[in-house]
């Protein structure tokens, strides 16, 4: 398909538009956090990757190298715009365990996710939602493997430390019932 | 914590978000027009044409302050209001450069390079070694292009005016570049357009062959700096982008 698309078709490149269209909006809607915003940078990345699709090696998975581009959007334009909502701006939520009823054990992660900074939220992103590899997340954020391994490691430690033992303790139990 | 939690919350997070109708439209009509923009000859190109003219009209009455000034607000108004990915370099940075070297932030910056790497490696018989303001890192137009090759993805266009004022021909190739390093000593299409100083062995190195706009101050980083201040919407790419991004930060 990418070949194809090398080659000029812009149907071939439709489809890869059609088959990513929908994670690469969600990523940037996870980035941005703002639909309009998101859309806007999303259309702009597979403009971009259009125009560039002859950078794109045919051998590789397309998705770590369209994902670059589109995080790099997101990122540039977020600071720009100073839409980056810092730690301070998350909402306090009720965590699982204050007793207020059930709680939504996927909202509770989601919010320790968004307290992280991008440079480890990031990498979390492309590791579970994208199920990227290693090398595929460190050719997605322009970084080396070992800082993306690094990475990783210290950001599913600021999430546990987000969550607490108990909180974790907790969620896993849900988890466990569902 | 195990990793299908992690994958559920950031699933919680972009629930029920779905791209908007319509959207593989827009992109084939973006597609469409940036295609167009690239092929269209530089005299079919209304707002090319509008900036040769202006550029003509300065040239024509000298190279005084208030033209300057007069130039840089047209085209700034002129260009801004067109399209927000065009930014017009501002003619005369000075003010800005003044303020930026009592803050110590001159000389941190280094090299940057906006445009498509195709359009830059157009330029590679043509480039100099760059020299930027004092104590700024001291790199070839070779280098950067080279990198940029390998590591940009084209991003951005600004329209340089020293093709213009050099009398060189306007191509489409050429359009889009900006490779930094418009110290005064440096352009040589500038030197000869304004008479700006210049050494004998600058000269040498950069007369006929440099790329630089025509302000002939400052240099790449504030001006680029001064188009982020100015809102123009810009992205930066290569091997030092984010380094290059934290230090426009830095002065935004």
């Amino acid at each position: 398909m990418i070949r194809r698309a090398q080659s000029g078709d812009r149907g071939a490149f439709g489809e890869l538009f059609q088959a990513y269209q929908v994670k690469a909006f969600r990523t940037a809607y996870l980035i941005t956090r703002d639909r309009h915003l998101a859309e806007d940078m999303t259309q702009e990345a597979f403009v971009r990757a259009y125009l560039a699709i002859k950078r794109c090696d045919p051998d590789r998975p397309f998705a770590p190298w369209f994902f670059r581009i589109l995080i790099n959007i997101c990122r540039t334009t977020v600071e720009r715009r100073g839409r980056q909502v810092s730690v301070a701006q998350v909402p306090e939520e009720p965590t699982v365990d204050d007793g207020l009823g059930p709680i939504d054990a996927r909202a509770v992660v989601w919010r320790a996710l968004q307290r992280l900074e991008p440079v480890h939220r990031d990498p979390l992103m492309l590791r579970y939602y994208h199920q990227f590899t290693d090398p595929e997340i460190a050719e997605a954020l322009d970084l080396p493997l070992g800082t993306v391994k690094s990475r990783l490691h210290k950001a599913r430690k600021l999430l546990e430390e987000q969550l607490g033992p108990a909180a974790e303790r907790d969620l896993a139990e849900k988890e466990a019932l569902s | 914590m195990n990793d299908e939690m992690v994958r559920a919350g950031f699933e919680h997070g972009a629930e029920e978000v779905v791209p908007p109708k319509g959207m593989w439209k827009r992109v084939q009509q973006e597609i469409t027009l940036r295609e167009a923009a690239q092929a269209t000859p530089w005299w079919r190109n209304w707002r090319r044409v509008a900036v040769a003219a202006a550029m003509l009209l300065v040239v024509g009455f000298g190279v005084t302050p208030q033209a300057r000034a007069s130039l840089n607000e047209i085209l700034t108004i002129f260009m801004g209001t067109v399209d927000e990915k065009v930014a017009v370099i501002p003619w005369e940075a000075n003010a800005y450069l003044d303020r930026a070297t009592a803050e110590g932030k001159v000389g941190k910056m280094d090299l940057i390079l906006v445009g498509s790497p195709e359009q830059a490696a157009a330029q590679t018989g043509m480039a100099a070694p760059l020299l930027t303001a004092e104590g700024a890192t001291l790199r070839s137009t070779q280098a950067v292009v080279a990198e940029a090759l390998g590591e940009t993805r084209g991003e951005y266009r600004m329209i340089t005016l020293s093709y213009l004022v050099s009398g060189e021909p306007y191509t489409v190739e050429r359009e889009g570049l900006f490779v930094g390093g418009a110290h005064r000593a440096y352009g040589g299409s500038a030197v000869t357009a304004f008479g700006l100083p210049m050494d004998a062995e600058q000269a040498t190195k950069a007369k006929g062959k440099a790329l630089c706009y025509a302000a002939g101050t400052g240099e790449s980083a504030q001006t680029v700096c001064h188009a982020v201040k100015d809102g123009f919407r810009l992205t930066v790419k290569g091997p030092n982008a984010k380094q290059v991004e934290s230090l426009i930060d830095q002065v935004k």
